[in-house]
């Protein structure tokens, strides 16, 4: 920012060197790549509401034929991260664009900025929706200026881990229940939702599983919600970040990816673990860097969550099986009269 | 009078396997052709109103009215039927056996029934080939007591048509004196959605109706793979259409909506036959989609008289023309009135819960959507036979 204040070439080397030293600070604790992501000034908000515009900075929205299809991450000036899904072969690369800084979809902003899509890397290990390496990275055509709406998060290394129970958030431009798209002006949504652990997840999908249409939660999957339902992610925002705060900094600890219907009872929104991805991200993008996360705390069990004491009758909340007649039916007569001749 | 149309041919079809597909235009396509041609007459006079029929209920009546009669009559019907009833009885028989056949899962009852008065003459022949080819019972009634007539005929409709359709006769249709014979049709269909619709889905929505006034109208929605596809008149206005499968999968509901919502339903409706709904049927591609529609019931009462005249059906409706020798021979016979009456009811029940049940469905990515928030047409088909059991245009559900 101190950069637009009018002043001569010299001073601005020297300006440059001092934000550089700026952005080392926050670097203790955490190894290797500059801590140029995942700041964001405002406190958050919880609970499924409406985002303050430059919340969520790294949010940006994938259109295909100018409509919204996915949310995805900006981690670096050029590079968003999604979801593989999000990106079906039979659709052409030159009809997607990224629109960044937004916050109502609906409205025009001038911190909004749209680039067009040089280029997809999809991950090769995904193959249909639900499988595994659900995960995308879109090169923009151009790079991007970070403003307060513009700003990437950080990327967790291979090794991170994000303990059970952790409240982190969902956002997006979603569905705000299913069938139910997001009411003009479309201002962004956001979720606080806790990290439930990969087991415990299992054993919620496998109550009142369908045998014949299997969820398995691969082991590149991550699951947040909540036992009961009502608040989850929904169609429209896949590809989006599922952002976690630790000690200070965002971290893009998930990609919202699948989910049995949205917020039903015992089936928890799935993302893509973005830190089994860690080492093919950095090796499609030298430039982009995982960052080492912070072990803050212990993970603690958390398989109470799927005991039968907690456990939600999903078959009785979606009141199934109660099916009445569909009846249409018609009917046609002929009246024959006698016709007297003359 | 001979006529050779193609479809002779397919008197060698095996129908005994109702899924095989036919590759020209079926026999009960020529028949249910009609009926939509009847259709497309019947809402150019009512273009703003809601209209349901059965086509394949026309074709029927038609089909019985060609074996009553003779002579010219006899060849209206023929000619804008495209077949002569006589010439293809057997393999009639066998597609109005598949479309009630078991196999459907969704429950279709096709019931034809010859009303006739107490000690008329009535040629053998006719009876025989409307039991043979029509199922078609006949009864006896006494038409000098019109209340007690309209009332005996009303009881076999509404048991036909398991209390769905009352009061389709009245007594004022009916003169003692004169009245000697009444055909009647009834085509009762229950099915449950393939991919019922999650009651808590179905929200109050607009819906621009052919006044053009908004209204809100509860709507169902549902996230699912449906097959669907879009199409232009010849004059290039582009419709789209979406195919909803009833549980039994042989049968199944059409949607045509126009594309543009300037674009009026009038405007399309001359372009659709069997023919085009066949194109529809092999163009569609599955697709995920989030699917809006209109929750609705609609009952429309149709006199099918005009519409007829309209096709060039004239004579048997003209005292002193009609022909119906081979019903009888010792009396002159005319129709006086020729009336369908259908109801149709759209709800979320189907057989299995819709959502997110199958790998494309647990995507978090948009869907497109199809929406049908003004006037537009639906069908619902037998998809083993080709025949269009109803049809109707919603300009407000």
């Amino acid at each position: 920012m101190a950069l637009m204040v009018g002043r001569g070439p010299g001073q601005r080397e020297a300006v440059a060197i001092l934000l550089l030293m700026g952005l080392l600070q926050p670097r203790t604790g955490a190894a290797g790549a500059e801590a140029s992501c995942g700041v964001v000034m405002q406190p958050r908000i919880t609970g499924g509401s409406s985002a303050k515009p430059g919340q969520w900075p790294w949010q940006v929205s994938i259109t295909y034929d100018g409509i919204h299809v996915c949310g995805g991450s900006l981690v670096s000036d050029q590079w968003v991260v999604s979801a593989a899904h999000c990106f079906p072969r039979e659709h052409y690369r030159d009809q997607y664009e990224v629109k960044l800084g937004a916050h109502q979809l609906d409205s025009y902003s001038n911190d909004t900025v749209v680039r067009t899509v040089a280029r997809i890397i999809s991950h090769s290990s995904y193959r249909e929706e639900g499988s595994q390496g659900d995960i995308a990275l879109v090169h923009l055509s151009s790079p991007v200026n970070f403003s307060r709406h513009i700003k990437p998060i950080c990327l967790p290394a291979a090794n991170a881990s994000f303990p059970n129970g952790l409240h982190c958030t969902v956002t997006g431009w979603g569905h705000v229940a299913p069938s139910v798209s997001l009411q003009t002006p479309k201002p962004l949504q956001q979720l606080e939702v806790p990290l439930i652990s990969r087991e415990t997840c299992s054993c919620l999908y496998n109550i009142n599983a369908v045998p014949e249409e299997p969820h398995t939660i691969q082991p590149d999957m991550l699951c947040a919600g909540y036992v009961e339902g009502g608040k989850d992610a929904c169609q429209g925002d896949s590809g989006g970040p599922l952002s976690c705060p630790i000690e200070g900094l965002w971290y893009l600890a998930g990609i919202v990816s699948w989910g049995d219907a949205c917020g039903a009872p015992n089936r928890p929104g799935v993302y893509t673990l973005t830190s089994t991805y860690a080492s093919w991200i950095h090796h499609n993008v030298a430039e982009l860097q995982p960052r080492m996360v912070p072990q803050t705390q212990e993970s603690q069990p958390d398989g109470h969550l799927c005991n039968h004491h907690h456990v939600f009758n999903s078959a009785a909340a979606q009141g199934l099986l109660r099916p009445l007649p569909f009846l249409p039916l018609g009917l046609t007569l002929g009246l024959f009269c006698l016709w007297f001749e003359h | 009078m001979n006529w050779h149309f193609p479809f002779f041919i397919l008197t060698t079809v095996t129908l005994s396997s109702v899924y095989s597909q036919f590759n020209s235009l079926s026999l009960e396509e020529l028949g249910s052709d009609t009926g939509i041609q009847v259709f497309n007459q019947i809402v150019k006079s009512r273009p703003h109103e809601n209209i349901v029929v059965s086509p394949h209920g026309i074709a029927s009546i038609l089909g019985m009215l060609q074996l009553g009669a003779d002579g010219r009559t006899k060849k209206q019907l023929t000619t804008v039927m495209r077949y002569s009833v006589n010439g293809v009885g057997k393999v009639l028989k066998k597609i109005n056996k598949a479309i009630v056949s078991k196999k459907n899962k969704d429950i279709v009852t096709v019931a034809n029934a010859v009303f006739v008065k107490n000690g008329f003459k009535m040629e053998v022949p006719f009876a025989a080939r409307n039991k043979e080819v029509f199922q078609c019972e006949v009864q006896n009634v006494n038409f000098q007591d019109p209340v007690s007539a309209c009332d005996s005929i009303n009881f076999w409709v509404k048991n036909e048509t398991r209390g769905m359709i009352d009061n389709l006769l009245s007594p004022n249709l009916i003169d003692g004196a004169l009245t000697r014979l009444v055909l009647v049709n009834a085509v009762y269909f229950k099915g449950l959605w393939k991919s019922r619709f999650q009651p808590e889905s179905t929200k109050k929505r607009t819906f621009v109706a052919g006044d053009g006034k908004p209204y809100q109208v509860p709507m169902l929605a549902q996230l699912s793979v449906f097959r669907s596809g879009s199409t232009s008149t010849p004059n290039g206005l582009w419709y789209n259409f979406i195919e909803l499968p009833y549980h039994g999968e042989s049968i199944s509901m059409l949607i045509a909506l126009p594309t543009e919502s300037s674009t009026p339903l009038s405007a399309i409706i001359p372009h659709i036959s069997t023919k085009t709904i066949d194109s529809w049927m092999n163009t569609m591609v599955p697709k995920r989609m989030q699917l809006v529609l209109p929750k609705f019931t609609a009952v429309a009462q149709t006199d099918l008289k005009e519409p007829l005249k309209a096709l060039g059906i004239t004579e048997m409706f003209e005292p002193s023309k009609a022909n119906f020798a081979k019903i009888t021979r010792s009396e002159s016979l005319h129709v006086s009135h020729i009336l369908q009456k259908a109801k149709i009811e759209v709800s979320e029940d189907g057989t299995k819960a819709s959502a997110a049940t199958t790998a494309i469905l647990i995507a978090r990515s948009s869907p497109p959507w199809f929406i049908v928030d003004r006037p537009f047409l639906f069908f619902i088909r037998h998809n083993p036979t080709g025949a269009i059991l109803f049809q109707g245009q919603i300009n407000k559900p």
